[in-house]
């Protein structure tokens, strides 16, 4: 016996004399065998699958042949909504067993994003709603009622019978998944207490099964993308024709709500505003003067999640005051990214496309979105520092302001221990990553308060997603001890790789942001760069170091000034002193360093404590046994300067070539080292040393 | 009282690291002891296994000194949280400060987790070990642990 055809397999279930019987019956398992193989390996088209699943939902064989025939349901492309809506009627008829009907429903879920339209589909919604007191099937009901689900559907009685059931069954996830989303359209109606982490309402429980049409979609589509070159246009994404999209990707495609029907096409007679009255369809949208002209027409799209793709749609996002639609799309993010990052195994491209749309998305509303940041803080518990690196830090920079204890707790911590166990280039990310954080958070979420007000200032951006409770009084605080926690990770960080280039690149990166907070974002001075990190870097082997180290004690010095000046005689603030003595002493340690050759002199100035004086003892010093100590780190013969001051020299005449010589041209050299870019030096003398001549 | 497992009690061998992983059967110790040994390090590193502690009396002569204690549960099933908690009872102080870590198998499916994360939490937190959070037979991520297990220390 050969292989059937699909078609004649096809024919078989359609053919009224046809044996029905199950057992002994041959051409029937062939028959069954063939659609079988045909859809584990192509798919079966849209007409084939109306076909069978009406044989299938008829009942016309027995049980079990019917359950197989739905499980081989697996389409190649889109799912006819024909299909869909035949099997709903024959679930009215009870003819299927109950089994059976919960299975189809169970199908229509997984196919549910391929259906190619749900207008008459969504018409059966009352329909559907009342297979809700079917104990088996309710669970999948209220999935895909959950799916179907628009601001019209929700109403009072249907929220009194879901509350019913609640209290015949019990409360159950799936329920108050459906109560849940009607609460998101008529929060004033349904008033349902939840717990404060949001759960996942409905599980996937054929995962298998979706496992196998995701394969077969992907092969499909794999086989039907033409190899065309991409002709670059304005709206890339969004636009292209629905079919030829990968069904795999997470975040869906752009469909308005609108029908097609409705659409009225503008044409050049003059028409009266009442006339246009129907929606403009969301895929005629192409450029952003298309977006201006018809922004009081546009139908926002079916599922809102398709906004992440489609650029325009986003500044639509941002102008309408709608709550309703940032609810939807936390909700939706919230949902996916739970399932996928979380529940999800290991990385995978669709989740890297998706998260890519979402840092797009933030950075283009310039503002983290609240239910990003619960996602975040649950995956970094168990993140293994790997998968979605970029994208998880990336994610962290746009958190908001929350308070430090809960900050260190539950994002800082298991950043540490990331960062603790992991390679230079990974440290170099996390730094970069935290300093971005301090960076938004000078710049949005601090905002100087005005000195003749009392009152706080309110911040100077309006946010798209729901403003979170007063940030303004905490934020200075979580600064400054982020500040300190970043100083701590640096010290850490340059210790343990020995000062790595790049490390060290990084962590002068940071005393600069630090040192310049005030002049950028007006915040207020409240402590310096530890002692560890300055020192370790004047003493540093790279030129690099040595020249930012002294740019950062410059920019520190016209912080102070400039805040002092804006103080004036409202008095000093707390903390000064300290600071300044800080400061002082750092300044006259690099100073003594590289140009008074007078590095580690505690015996000529017992009385003058510098902080170098409080870090090392003469005798640590004495024990090192280098000769010359006081000039081995002065600005000729400074290690990390000294291929410097040695190009600079071969440049001299022949009678001052010798170092001995050189003392007196030490402000050639310090214009030697600004051409090669080290301007930190230069700045730091001229800061500070008065010139005799 | 059986025998506590004491930092230093033998003179440790000059560049040297050995590491004692202790996991019950089933949590994945041995793979988890060929995963460390692929690394290529800059000493020499080697990697003894236990189901449970105390160690028994009799080798105790011929075993080294342990540089770092490794935990390893598996978080889909009770019984390995038990062990290990019993197992961290018979443990020197010494090892808790940053000479142990916590490692969690199993990680990755929140589904069949046979208790809640906050459990192993609050256990890390009580012995200040560190948590890493990896499913070992995923090879991606086994590669990660290992580097995050060997990378150089202060």
């Amino acid at each position: 016996m050969g292989d059937l055809y699909v078609e004649d397999a096809v024919e078989y279930f359609t053919n009224p004399h046809s044996r029905t019987a199950t057992r002994g019956n041959v051409p029937l398992s062939n028959a069954l065998a063939a659609i079988n193989k045909e859809a584990s390996a192509n798919g079966l088209s849209p007409d084939s699958i109306t076909i069978l699943l009406d044989v299938a939902a008829s009942s016309r064989f027995s049980d079990t042949v019917s359950q197989k025939l739905v499980k081989c349901l697996i389409p190649r492309h889109t799912v006819s909504e024909d299909a869909v809506v035949r099997a709903i009627s024959w679930l009215c008829t009870n003819i299927p067993s109950s089994n059976l009907q919960a299975l189809i429903v169970r199908w229509i879920l997984l196919v549910y994003d391929l259906i190619d339209s749900k207008d008459r589909l969504h018409a059966l919604y009352g329909l559907i709603f009342h297979f809700i007191e079917d104990d088996t099937m309710c669970p999948y009901i209220c999935h895909l009622l959950h799916l179907l689900t628009r601001r019209e559907d929700v109403r009072l009685f249907r929220i009194r019978r879901l509350l019913n059931l609640q209290s015949r069954v019990g409360v159950q996830t799936y329920i108050s998944g459906l109560l849940s989303i009607y609460r998101l359209y008529y929060p004033n109606i349904v008033s349902l207490v939840m717990s404060g982490r949001r759960k996942i309402f409905f599980k996937n429980t054929d995962t298998a099964w979706a496992q196998v049409i995701r394969k077969v979609q992907a092969r499909a589509n794999a086989v039907q993308r033409p190899i065309t070159v991409q002709v670059p246009s304005l709206a890339v994404r969004g636009t292209k024709p629905r079919h030829k999209r990968a069904k795999l990707q997470l975040v869906p495609s752009l469909q308005s709500a609108v029908d097609q029907t409705d659409v009225t096409v503008p044409t050049d007679s003059i028409q009266t505003s009442i006339s246009i009255t129907a929606g403009m369809k969301l895929e005629q949208i192409h450029t952003f003067e298309d977006l201006l002209t018809n922004v009081d027409r546009l139908e926002l799209p079916m599922q809102v999640a398709a906004l992440l793709r489609h650029p325009h749609l986003q500044h639509l996002l941002l102008c309408s005051s709608d709550r309703l639609l940032t609810t939807r799309l936390s909700y939706w993010l919230h949902h996916t990214l739970q399932e996928e990052l979380i529940l999800g195994n290991g990385e995978n491209d669709a989740v890297r496309e998706l998260l890519d749309m979402v840092v797009t998305f933030t950075d283009f509303i310039q503002e983290g979105v609240p239910v990003l940041d619960d996602i975040i803080i649950r995956y970094l518990m168990v993140w293994n520092g790997r998968d979605y690196r970029s994208h998880v830090l990336q994610l962290i920079t746009r958190m908001g302001m929350m308070p430090f204890s809960d900050l260190r707790e539950c994002i800082l911590e298991p950043l540490r221990q990331i960062y603790c166990s992991s390679s230079v280039y990974v440290k170099c990310q996390v730094l970069y990553c935290l300093l971005q954080l301090l960076t938004n958070y000078s710049a949005l979420e601090w905002v100087t308060p005005d000195p003749n007000s009392n009152t706080l200032p309110l911040p100077n951006t309006t946010s798209v997603f729901s403003p979170k409770a007063d940030t303004q009084a905490l934020a200075l605080t979580t600064i400054q001890e982020l500040i300190a926690y970043i100083d701590k990770l640096c010290v850490l960080g340059l210790t343990q790789e020995r000062d790595h280039a790049f490390l060290m690149h990084y962590t002068l990166s940071y005393m600069e942001l630090a040192s310049t907070l005030g002049q950028r974002f007006g915040v207020p001075l409240q402590q310096v760069v530890s002692a560890f990190l300055i020192y370790r870097c004047v003493f540093a082997l790279h030129a690099m170091a040595v020249s930012r180290v002294c740019g950062v004690i410059c920019d520190y010095c016209e912080q102070y000034r400039m805040m002092a000046k804006k103080a004036g005689d409202a008095g000093k603030q707390e903390g000064w002193d300290f600071i300044v003595n800080t400061l002082n002493g750092y300044t006259l340690d690099i100073c003594d360093t590289l140009w008074r050759s007078k590095a580690f002199s505690f015996h000529l100035n017992p009385k003058r404590s510098t902080m170098i004086y409080h870090l090392t003892s003469a005798d640590a010093v004495a024990r090192t046994r280098v000769a010359n100590f006081h000039t081995a780190f002065s600005l000729l013969q400074h290690p990390a300067l000294m291929g410097f001051t040695q190009s600079f020299l071969k440049q001299q005449p022949d009678e001052d070539r010798s170092l001995g010589h050189a003392h007196k041209h030490r402000g050639k050299l310090l214009t030697h080292l600004q051409e090669r870019h080290l301007q930190g030096v230069d700045r730091f003398i001229h800061t500070f040393i008065r010139s005799k001549d | 009282m059986a025998e506590i497992l004491k930092y230093l009690a033998k003179l440790p061998t000059p560049l040297t690291a050995v590491t004692l992983i202790v996991g019950d059967e089933g949590a994945g110790t041995l793979e988890l002891a060929n995963l460390l040994l692929q690394q290529i390090t800059d000493y020499h590193l080697r990697v003894h296994t236990a189901t449970r502690l105390p160690l028994p009396e009799d080798g105790a002569a011929s075993r080294p000194n342990f540089d770092f204690v490794i935990f390893l549960l598996d978080i889909t099933r009770m019984e390995s949280f038990k062990q290990t908690e019993e197992a961290l009872q018979y443990v020197d102080v010494a090892y808790f400060h940053g000479r142990s870590c916590l490692i969690v198998n199993g990680a990755k499916k929140p589904d069949r987790w046979a208790n809640d994360y906050s459990i192993v939490e609050e256990l890390a937190n009580a012995y200040n070990l560190q948590i890493i959070c990896c499913q070992l037979e995923d090879e991606e991520d086994g590669a990660v642990v290992r580097r995050r297990l060997t990378a150089p220390a202060i």
